[in-house]
């Protein structure tokens, strides 16, 4: 009985056709590679943007001049550069709620600590990335080496953040921010020559960097691979621990960086400066289609940004309410919740 | 090619007939028939990929069809959800062992089945049929306060066994519901599905071990591509359902596989040794040498020690005396990092949860972790990963659309062939498998064993854990044989039988148990 089995695993009779396996590309209708392209990337948002933009023209005229162009990549640049930490946090399967306190610990920085006898602002923006940094750093060993949910110890983190800076800035408002700072995000402002204010620039390079770094480096290899299973990156000889602990020190500087900039921004900087950019940073993410472990990546995020800050503008300059925006942001996030939810259910039936 | 030998008739208590269903673009049944009769055991097979899964999961409710016809009892049948299907009498133990951890054995026995405010712990009845249960399928069963999460995996799946066979279905279902169970309460739940055969229960068995369907199974039907290709009698002839299964490939008489090695082995130099290392706390002390292009299997029931035996050589536990030898050095292997420096490379056993990357691409699935090879001008580079890939696919007959393709549009087998050329890409000295053809279909395994052992020609060792005594008899060139923790008898490629190993597993275990 047994002869015959052994018999059969060793035969040359070949695979029966593998139904599972992708059909070739030759094969699928356009419809089917509209959706596969739409898989890798966000194809539909980034058609959603113009539409809206060009929604935006027809109801508005001048919308499309140059000085509110520019006011609105300002705006995506600020969204955007707030929301680099949240995308890798997100692909490691975290969440990062510390961005909050982080921003506002950079803002107050630049506001308050200016004049520092002694001690220049450089210096003082060099320490408050470290002292962020090195925060972001033990949040992530503390959410891997406990298996703590990233919500709890994050929420922690900003809040004590928060609560620092406001100690050691004795809690005053503060002046305003030095004129280089406000120049960065000055609509009117250009860099080098460009018709574009630095924080535009600024944002387009992280988008270069943070896509290479993600995707033709090891370090960004061990990121997604940490992301995709985390049991399998282990074996695979990556270290996730130093993966979490890089991420959220990663995110916490950046989060600090990105308060610099909004502090020359906003102007009045306070405890709540950050909020906002910490609500959209996680729409941002789940707009552009990066799921909890991925797959994803900064350049989804970049496509989510633009379209939540068009959206917005757009109802802004048609006169809607700030309620109204909330309800419609809600509504757009559900939507792509639903879009990709459903489409990773679909990949594990098959 | 055979008729469908699919009587019609109103006596069948599960009938099946033109069921399709598709899953965005891949069809996973295109014309999927059975009829099963009161009373018998009938065994589904068919390759990873064919349907079975799907036709399974349509049975019990999880998925809907797009189209074809169900009955059972005479009935239509067309569940909606699982607890629709269970009504009906069509109960599933799937592979997966399904238990809530931090509850009790009996509350798991009685899951689905219990009744809010009246604890099941206080039902004196109940309590009395679970435990008759689990008695009659284990020979130890755990007590039944015990929390479900500390039980070991075998007695896991006993129990999610044990859940359906209280609800007294009219048709159970198996799933590849036996593979994590060990010999003996295998040997038991066929008793015990015999019996309840005899008093008019059927079952539906999917399996990927013929000698389990030539055990208990009355009657097969094949699958093939979503197609249920035929039906045997239980005079069913092996060759006939492989080629059923294969689709009429010609059958070649297989290369005589237990042709001795070229040179003794004994002369060969010892790259691994194993002195007086504890795979328990209070276990024997096992001594064992792994020498330069041998492969050696572990064997023993489920949970006796093989699996720490195998963590062990890759640097986890009581690692004190295990040595790696290379030429007149020797060096300790502390921990999985030193292994790998050493040149050992270790294949998971579960294939979704400990090895592939899901989303990510076959490629990044390959390259993950050598990663550092494909470094030009300090980026990665995918056309050098690509390259090295080419070596591996050609190698191991890998079959995939595009590299850049995610890993789980390959089948099982393929995925695990991705998974082993990551780790011969590492170039190992010493490959730890940790039973790589579970779950895969007979041609991967054909494929896997011919590839093992053109490595260990070429001097690569081999030290592979398998739980399928016959993997044991065709592969290996010996087998240590695992028993209570301990490493208990070692068997040559030329004493090495079924009956042999099969008694080694069991010889003193009974005597203790």
């Amino acid at each position: 009985m047994m002869t015959t089995q052994q018999g059969s695993l060793d035969t040359a009779a070949p695979l029966a056709p593998d139904i599972t396996a992708p059909a070739p590309p030759e094969g699928l209708s356009a419809a089917q590679r509209l959706l596969s392209l739409q898989r890798r990337f966000p194809l539909v948002q980034l058609l959603l943007t113009v539409a809206v933009l060009g929604w935006g023209a027809a109801a508005m005229p001048g919308f499309l001049d140059p000085t509110s162009l520019r006011s609105v990549l300002v705006l995506c640049a600020l969204t955007g550069l707030a929301s680099i930490g949240q995308t890798l946090v997100v692909l490691i399967r975290g969440i990062d709620l510390s961005l909050a306190g982080f921003i506002v610990a950079g803002a107050v920085t630049v506001t308050q600590f200016g004049d520092v006898p002694g001690v220049p602002l450089p210096v003082m923006l060099v320490l408050a990335v470290v002292c962020g940094g090195a925060t972001g750093g033990l949040v992530g060993y503390l959410c891997h080496r406990f298996a703590i949910h990233p919500i709890i110890v994050t929420l922690a983190a900003g809040s004590i953040a928060v609560g620092v800076t406001a100690v050691l800035s004795g809690g005053g408002t503060g002046a305003g921010a030095p004129g280089w700072v406000v120049r960065l995000s000055a609509p009117m402002s250009s860099t080098f020559g460009l018709p574009v204010p630095p924080v535009v620039v600024i944002w387009g390079l992280a988008v270069v960097a943070v896509s290479v770094l993600l995707h033709r480096t090891r370090s960004g290899r061990r990121l997604l691979a940490t992301g995709a299973s985390p049991v399998a990156a282990e074996l695979a000889h990556i270290s996730t621990r130093k993966v979490w602990v890089t991420v959220y020190a990663v995110s916490a500087a950046l989060a600090i960086l990105a308060g610099v900039v909004l502090a020359g921004f906003a102007g009045n900087v306070d405890n709540r400066l950050g909020n906002p950019y910490l609500f959209q940073s996680i729409a941002a993410v789940v707009l552009g289609g990066t799921a909890f472990g991925g797959p994803g990546s900064y350049t989804r995020t970049t496509v989510g940004v633009l379209l939540l800050t068009t959206v917005s503008t757009v109802l802004v300059g048609l006169g809607f309410q700030e309620a109204d925006q909330q309800i419609l942001n809600g509504v757009v996030i559900l939507a792509a919740m639903a879009l990709y939810g459903r489409e990773r259910r679909l990949r594990d039936q098959v | 090619m055979p008729t469908h030998p699919l009587t019609t008739g109103p006596e069948a208590v599960l009938a099946v007939d033109g069921l399709r269903k598709h899953f965005g673009p891949t069809v996973a049944l295109q014309d999927a028939a059975l009829r099963l009769f009161p009373g018998e055991v009938h065994a589904l097979v068919g390759e990873n990929g064919s349907g079975k899964s799907t036709l399974v999961k349509i049975l019990s409710g999880v998925h809907r069809p797009d189209t074809g016809s169900m009955t059972v009892g005479g009935r239509a049948f067309a569940p909606r959800n699982p607890a629709q299907a269970l009504r009906a009498g069509i109960d599933t133990v799937f592979q997966e062992v399904l238990g809530v951890e931090n509850r009790t054995v009996l509350d798991n026995l009685w899951l689905g089945a219990d009744r809010p405010l009246r604890p099941v712990a206080r039902d004196a009845g109940r309590r009395e049929k679970a435990a008759e249960v689990l008695a009659a399928l284990l020979v130890t069963p755990p007590p039944l306060d015990a929390p479900f999460g500390s039980l070991q995996l075998s007695d896991r799946q006993a129990c999610g066994i044990a859940r359906s066979l209280l609800r007294d279905p009219r048709v159970l279902i198996l799933d590849e519901a036996t593979s994590a169970l060990d010999l003996d309460t295998r040997t038991r739940l066929f008793t015990l599905v015999k019996e309840r055969a005899a008093q008019g229960m059927s079952v539906v068995l999917i399996t990927h071990r013929m000698d389990e369907i030539r055990e208990i199974g009355d009657r097969v039907t094949v699958l093939r591509s979503g197609r249920t290709v035929g039906t045997l009698g239980a005079d069913w002839d092996h060759d006939e359902m492989i080629r059923l299964m294969t689709g009429g490939a010609h059958l070649v008489p297989p290369a005589d596989s237990s042709e001795p090695a070229a040179c003794d082995p004994a002369e060969r130099p010892v790259v691994l040794r194993v002195t007086g290392s504890r795979l328990r706390p209070g276990g024997q002390p096992c001594h064992a040498e792994f020498r330069r292009g041998e492969i050696v299997g572990l064997a023993g029931l489920e949970g006796h020690g093989q699996d720490e035996f195998l963590r062990l050589l890759l640097g986890h536990g009581d690692t004190e005396g295990v040595v790696r030898t290379e030429g007149d050095g020797e060096h300790r292997v502390t921990d999985p990092r030193r292994a790998r420096d050493l040149g050992i490379a270790y294949v998971a056993r579960d294939r979704r949860g400990e090895s592939i990357l899901p989303w990510m691409s076959i490629l990044d699935n390959f390259a993950v972790a050598t990663a550092d090879r494909d470094v030009r001008g300090g980026l990665l580079s995918e056309a050098a990963a690509e390259r090295r890939f080419a070596h591996y696919v050609e190698r191991l007959a890998i079959k995939y659309g595009r590299s850049s393709d995610a890993v789980t549009t390959l089948s099982g087998g393929n995925q695990q062939k991705v998974v082993i050329a990551r780790w011969l890409a590492a170039d190992p000295e010493i490959l730890l498998l940790n039973d790589p053809t579970r779950g895969i279909d007979v041609g991967a395994k054909r494929d896997l064993y011919r590839l093992l052992r053109e490595l260990s020609a070429q001097g690569l060792t081999v030290v592979m854990l398998s739980s399928e005594v016959d993997e044991h008899v065709e592969l290996m060139d010996r087998v240590l044989v695992f028993r209570e923790g301990s490493l208990a008898a070692g068997l040559a490629r030329t004493e090495l039988d079924r009956e042999r190993l099969v008694d080694a597993f069991f010889d003193g275990a009974a005597v203790t148990a």
